[in-house]
């Protein structure tokens, strides 16, 4: 497993934001955390970061210790965020003259490749980028240095369409070298991609598996929450019967 | 990789590092441009302006570098990046020596060096002066900035710490009055500073240790706190401070003889301090940020407890000629039948010299006046119904060091341990002002000579401060000065040396250091 969570936690006062979650991520995979706004996900992500710590429970990723995480792991740790502050006033051509020297197997041709597909000025400065273009130069600077794990935290959030279908063909033209966290509530793009997938809803953990354990799990119990009686159910119509079932208190 | 942050800091920062060095040069050249004298006003307003500009430019320059790479949060680019936290903090603090510490090391050397002072001690001087500021003032706005997220943050922070600051100065004004800071005001204050300032020192290291390897803000934050806290609460006791300062200085070997001496027959009680007096100096002292000595005033002034004024003048003997006291401290008791009445500290300046009246000056002559204010009620039972009064006194022994002569118009001296002196003719006075590096003599005595031999009285110029060179946070060269009168405006009074006799005079500069500090009481019974 490339992540392993136990009995994850993370509580501010009274709230508990994670409430024990067991994740566990293969190796190759490119697995979904999918929720709604507030379900945990970014908490986890950042927990497994080691940006913050948990409350109770434990980590591991790529086989250390979120909380021992360091120099060394992040060398093979890419990370996209649509909250990422970036340093605002640095050029582009500037910020990857930063963020270079700081991964031994960063690949300067690959890093013109990704600047060229995403078409990022070198001579504007981060603060002058729109969104997209922001989320694009963090996506390529995550890329260019091959990363074994890419976590992406709402990458396609506030974006256009065709800023998504760009992003979307960059990971997916990635060799499978690299296993993908990414944690979305835009559920059309996360089907396109996902290999796996895991549902949070309010902290807690209701699925996980692969996308065709989903649906074989949605036919056998959720059969009656689905339209058409499930019979070839999307991720999203799967989510909204799993979260409202997890909320309708047994009868 | 520290190299890597700091060139990325540059290349956001070089506007802001820039106008500060330019700061920092214009300052150090309004300075030189101000003169001796002080007679270049322009350059000296200008110097004023830049002083302020220069110590807001230091500390955002500081704020701005640190907030570059913020600590707080969860969303900096620099934490998913492979850094290490020790290059980070490092990239921070050479950024903040290499745009504040050398370009101000180079401008206070160049500065030095126009004086005429000599090089290698003018390079040393500086550099003491650089790591000084580095430590004491940049190190602890670093700490500070790092538990912000940004400058908004800092501010309310700021303004909450200032607040808990002032808090912790009344309720300790109230709680222990005028003995919040026992070595106020007097010559060992320096060692409180030092203590202040090393306090400042692990503070800082304690938090940016927290923040740059922990991301600890909550107790980075409780940390300053109780440190503002404590740098209110935390003053060394004077016994102590005394002790230290005696180290510091040198055993006493060559006071055994002194002696000193009230006559009981001269101890008078004089004018009774009323109330509305007391209200006075209780707002004076609000309003010069001396809460401890607002608070004491008021207490004095309660119904019953009104001071007056205890006259003991005092007789030393047994110095070596040319030597002088200091009187650091001087507390009073008031004892009755065994009991302790009343003991306090007289009141400021807590360090004085002690130099008698000229003879025949009047009916001190000879001996050295002092005043102290005491509760009424406790000094009428012991003078009139007998008991002690024990000055007790805490004594600095100043001697003759060096002596230097200047002529008297437009005279220039250059000496190692006064520095550049020169003198100006006004229409009262002879201005003497002196500009060095290292610290500026404790105390220096100078007397107008005529040409014949005859002189004025000597000026006596004693600075409150034993201590050895710790340098100001803000110039780099040390100040002495004063003024010898050679008019009286009013025509009253005529001196032996007058303007006509200027050219061919000359001025007397004696200098003093401390040798040694030691205690003495005198024992006054009232029967």
């Amino acid at each position: 497993m490339i992540i392993q969570t136990q009995d994850l936690a993370k509580s501010y006062g009274q709230f508990g934001a994670l409430r024990g979650l067991d994740l566990q991520m293969p190796e190759g995979s490119v697995f979904a955390l999918v929720g709604a706004s507030g379900a945990g996900k970014t908490t986890a992500i950042r927990i497994l970061l080691n940006i913050m710590a948990p409350t109770r429970g434990s980590a591991t990723v790529l086989g250390v210790d979120s909380r021992e995480i360091g120099e060394p792991l992040l060398q093979r740790i890419g990370y996209v965020s649509e909250s990422q502050a970036l340093p605002a006033r640095l050029k582009v051509g500037q910020f990857f003259d930063y963020v270079r020297p700081c991964y031994r197997s960063w690949d300067r041709d690959l890093e013109q490749q990704l600047r060229t597909q995403l078409r990022l000025p070198a001579e504007r400065r981060i603060n002058a980028l729109s969104h997209g273009m922001r989320l694009k130069l963090a996506l390529a600077s995550a890329l260019a240095f091959r990363p074994e794990l890419l976590v992406l935290d709402e990458p396609f959030s506030g974006l256009d369409a065709l800023t998504r279908d760009e992003m979307i063909a960059e990971f997916l033209r990635e060799p499978r070298r690299s296993s993908i966290l990414i944690s979305s509530h835009e559920l059309d793009e996360v089907e396109r991609l996902a290999t796996h997938v895991a549902f949070l809803d309010e902290g807690r953990l209701l699925f996980q598996g692969t996308l065709a354990a989903l649906r074989v799990h949605a036919r056998g119990s959720l059969a009656e929450r689905l339209p058409a009686g499930g019979a070839n159910p999307s991720l999203r119509s799967i989510f909204v019967a799993m979260v409202s079932a997890a909320r309708t208190p047994a009868a | 990789m520290m190299r890597h942050i700091l060139r990325k800091d540059w290349a956001l920062l070089w506007p802001l590092a820039l106008l500060v060095i330019a700061i920092q040069v214009g300052l150090e050249w309004a300075r030189f441009r101000t003169g001796l004298q002080a007679t270049n006003t322009l350059a000296l307003e200008l110097s004023r302006f830049l002083r302020t500009a220069w110590n807001l430019g230091i500390v955002a320059l500081t704020i701005a570098v640190v907030h570059e790479d913020t600590i707080p949060g969860s969303d900096q680019d620099w934490l998913i990046r492979p850094l290490s936290r020790t290059s980070l903090l490092l990239a921070k603090m050479v950024f903040v020596t290499l745009t504040i510490c050398l370009p101000m090391w180079i401008v206070n050397v160049a500065h030095e060096l126009a004086l005429g002072f000599p090089v290698v001690p003018s390079l040393f001087d500086a550099l003491y002066k650089e790591c000084y500021v580095f430590l004491c003032l940049l190190l602890p706005v670093m700490a500070l900035a790092s538990i912000a997220r940004n400058m908004t943050e800092l501010l309310v922070l700021g303004a909450g710490f200032a607040v808990l600051y002032a808090v912790s100065e009344g309720v300790g004004a109230l709680l222990l009055g005028d003995s919040l800071c026992p070595t106020c005001e007097s010559g060992l204050f320096w060692l409180q500073r030092q203590v202040q300032h090393a306090g400042l020192l692990i503070g800082a290291v304690i938090i940016l240790a927290l923040q740059y390897y922990r991301r600890s803000t909550t107790t980075s934050r409780i940390v300053a706190a109780v440190g503002v806290v404590l740098l209110v609460f935390v003053q060394l006791p004077w016994d102590s401070a005394f002790a230290v300062q005696q180290r510091v200085t040198g055993p006493a070997h060559s006071t055994a003889t002194a002696r000193l001496t009230i006559d009981p027959a001269a101890v008078a009680v004089k004018t009774s301090l009323r109330t509305p007096n007391a209200a006075r100096r209780a707002s004076l002292n609000l309003m010069s940020g001396n809460v401890a000595g607002a608070v004491e005033s008021l207490r004095q002034a309660r119904v019953g407890d009104a001071p007056v004024v205890l006259s003991a003048p005092l007789r030393i003997s047994g110095l070596a000629p040319g030597d002088f006291l200091l009187a650091d401290r001087l507390t009073l008791t008031l004892v009755r039948s065994n009991e302790v009445l009343y003991q306090g500290v007289v009141q400021q300046p807590r360090t004085w010299p002690l130099i008698a009246e000229p003879a025949g000056a009047g009916p001190d002559s000879g001996s050295v006046p002092q005043k102290a204010a005491v509760p009424a009620a406790e000094l009428t039972a012991v003078m009139e119904h007998g008991g002690k009064l024990v000055f007790k006194y805490w004594l600095t022994r100043m001697s003759l060091s060096a002596e230097h002569r200047m002529p008297a118009m437009d005279g220039e001296l250059r000496a190692a341990d006064v520095g550049l002196c020169r003198a100006r003719v006004d229409n009262d006075a002879i201005r003497v002002r002196c500009q060095g590096i290292g610290r500026a003599p404790n105390c220096y005595i100078a007397t107008l000579f005529g040409p014949d031999g005859v002189h004025n009285a000597p000026v006596v110029e004693c600075m409150a401060d034993y201590r050895p060179y710790i340098p100001s946070l803000a110039d780099i060269l040390s100040y002495a000065g004063m003024d010898l009168p050679i008019r009286d405006p009013a025509g009253v009074a005529h001196y032996p040396v007058e303007s006509a006799a200027l050219p061919e005079a000359h001025i007397l500069l004696q200098v003093f250091t401390p040798r040694e500090h030691f205690t003495r009481s005198v024992d006054l019974e009232r029967q």
